[in-house]
């Protein structure tokens, strides 16, 4: 089960892996959750994204766009819940093409494009003041 | 004319009690019945040449339908070989003298009528016959019945042929009706699945449209919302405000131009269509247009991309055009190209301009070759890889305008290289 529990997460995760191929909006994400003080990893596709994941130092929280190319994110998706390991990585699902995001054991799907607030709240709970208050 | 005796003549077989009229009477009704069923000519051909023979118990009858200056003499029912398949000039036979004359012709002794050509006659047993016109204006056909003994045919004898040739006036006249409804069911039927396959097809256009114009809307909508934080936000350190403004403000710029872009192929598309898709050729450098195309996707691949030209390429031509085409190769070199190096190169091959973009990414199946080229075609699945399926349509037009050719080398799996091969003054633009 993917992150049914906070409290198995991982003491010091203060960031955010954000998989997405379309570079402004992957830069824009950057900019706006760094300027938030989060701190950000970013991947083109699935396969680098799985890469970041195996880091010692890695991110807390993904957030997956699912149309794209090498490895798209219903493939990462899958790679993911099969890795008992990597599987407590809670996943946010953010794509235009949300009826299809269904049963990928993703935490949340959000529909592009997005209001800013409703990523910030979702990455609030998951790796900022809100989750810590979970973490011992 | 005795055709329009017919009636009366028939009206007093009915009447008669005589038992060869009734029977005779009874044959042709049976005869209309079955020519009314009758749905193609073979089917008209078997009712009538049948029934003719039975009408009034001849020992042979046949079916001729005339055919330009010739009399065709398609059936027969008979005790031994007419001429059934051959032909005879509509001048020289009985049936094209019934035709020609548009009324029966009763001869009672074949060897002693100038009509007859007596050597078709003598191989056969006929001695006497009738025969009448298939359709009495402009008649189309004709019907005879044959004897072995003198016979001469009688009045009622020859008006019940003369309306059996009328009932199968109409059934050839239905059949070729039939014929043309189901033509045109047909043809209706075909033009109903193309439409539905171009509105299956424009829909999912116009879903795949929405999308891409949907993408730049998300990174401009994070910047609004970046910068109303960033303005309420006090006491910035001024060099990374600018900074920050900077970014923002190359990436907005960045998503109006993709905007612009898309919304232009849009136009385009539908200019291509109604045959509006102009040209405007002038003195100009491809190398340059090459060059500046190239650096203004760099921002939007992962991967490097090289350029190599070499050669000189001031000619005439619709730089902004040939800017949109290699944008088009590029942007898919880079979606499909796996974030592997794309190779740019600009040279001269036989007095022509060469550009070609390699990938070396996921390749084209040989049967889909040709097919992407095609408007809102595409080789993969739109939920790996986006785009309207217009980009390789538009590039195709842009290099045919200008006089030259654009081809693709791939194997799936082994990249693609798309060739473009550009006259540098192109004939039709001077």
């Amino acid at each position: 089960m993917p992150m049914s529990s906070v409290a198995v997460r991982p003491r010091l995760c203060q960031g955010v892996l954000i998989v997405e191929d379309e570079p402004d909006i992957r830069e824009s994400l950057k900019q706006m959750l760094e300027f938030e003080g989060y701190r950000v990893w970013v991947a083109p596709d699935g396969a680098k994204g799985l890469e970041v994941l195996k880091q010692k130092d890695r991110p807390c929280l993904v957030l997956l766009d699912l149309m794209m190319p090498v490895m798209d994110g219903w493939a990462f998706a899958e790679v993911l819940n099969a890795d008992s390991n990597l599987s407590r990585n809670p996943v946010v699902v953010v794509t235009a093409f949300a009826d299809t995001a269904r049963g990928l054991g993703a935490q949340r799907i959000i529909r592009k494009p997005f209001e800013m607030s409703e990523i910030l709240s979702v990455v609030d709970r998951f790796c900022g003041k809100e989750a810590a208050a979970y973490v011992h | 004319m005795f055709t329009e005796h017919v009636g009366e003549v028939l009206g007093e077989v009915a009447n008669s009690r005589n038992s060869a009229h009734l029977a005779g009477v009874a044959r042709l009704v049976q005869a209309v019945q079955d020519l009314s069923l009758a749905r193609n000519l073979a089917a008209v051909v078997d009712v009538t040449r049948h029934a003719a023979r039975d009408l009034v118990g001849a020992e042979g009858s046949t079916f001729v339908l005339r055919d330009q200056d010739q009399c065709y003499y398609v059936d027969e029912d008979a005790i031994e070989p007419l001429w059934k398949g051959k032909r005879f000039p509509l001048e020289s036979c009985v049936s094209g003298w019934a035709m020609l004359n548009r009324e029966p012709v009763v001869i009672e002794d074949v060897y002693a009528d100038e009509r007859v050509p007596t050597a078709a006659y003598r191989p056969t047993f006929v001695k006497s016959l009738v025969m009448v016109p298939i359709r009495t204006e402009s008649p189309i056909g004709a019907i005879g019945n044959y004897w072995a003994q003198e016979h001469r045919a009688e009045a009622w004898e020859v008006a019940l042929l003369q309306s059996l040739a009328h009932s199968t006036s109409v059934a050839l006249e239905n059949v070729q009706l039939y014929a043309d409804l189901q033509g045109a069911l047909r043809a209706s039927e075909s033009v109903a699945q193309e439409l539905s396959r171009q509105l299956a097809l424009r829909d999912d256009f116009i879903s795949v449209a929405a999308h891409e114009l949907r993408t730049p809307l998300t990174p401009l909508l994070i910047q609004a919302q970046f910068l109303e934080r960033l303005s309420a936000t006090e006491g910035f350190d001024p060099d990374r405000l600018r900074s920050e403004l900077r970014r923002s403000s190359e990436v907005s710029r960045r998503q109006v131009s993709a905007l612009s872009h898309l919304v232009n192929d849009l136009l385009d598309v539908s200019r291509l269509q109604l045959g509006k898709f102009r040209f405007d050729f002038a003195e100009g450098d491809l190398a340059t247009a090459v060059v500046d195309t190239v650096d203004s996707v760099r921002t939007l691949s992962v991967a490097p991309i090289r350029l190599k030209v070499e050669g000189e390429f001031v000619g005439r031509w619709d730089i902004p055009r040939m800017k949109q085409m290699l944008r088009h190769l590029l942007l898919n070199a880079i979606t499909y190209g796996e974030s592997k190096p794309i190779d740019v190169e600009l040279d001269v091959v036989d007095g022509r301009a060469r550009l070609s973009v390699q990938d070396a990414g996921i390749g084209v199946a040989p049967e889909d070759q040709e097919r992407i080229f095609q408007r809102f075609e595409r080789a993969s699945s739109i939920k790996r890889f986006g785009g309207m399926g217009v980009g390789l349509y538009l590039a195709r037009a842009v290099v045919e305008g200008h006089g030259g050719s654009l081809g693709l080398r791939s194997a799936l799996g082994e990249g693609a290289t798309f060739v473009a091969k550009l006259p540098i003054r192109p004939a039709l633009a001077s």
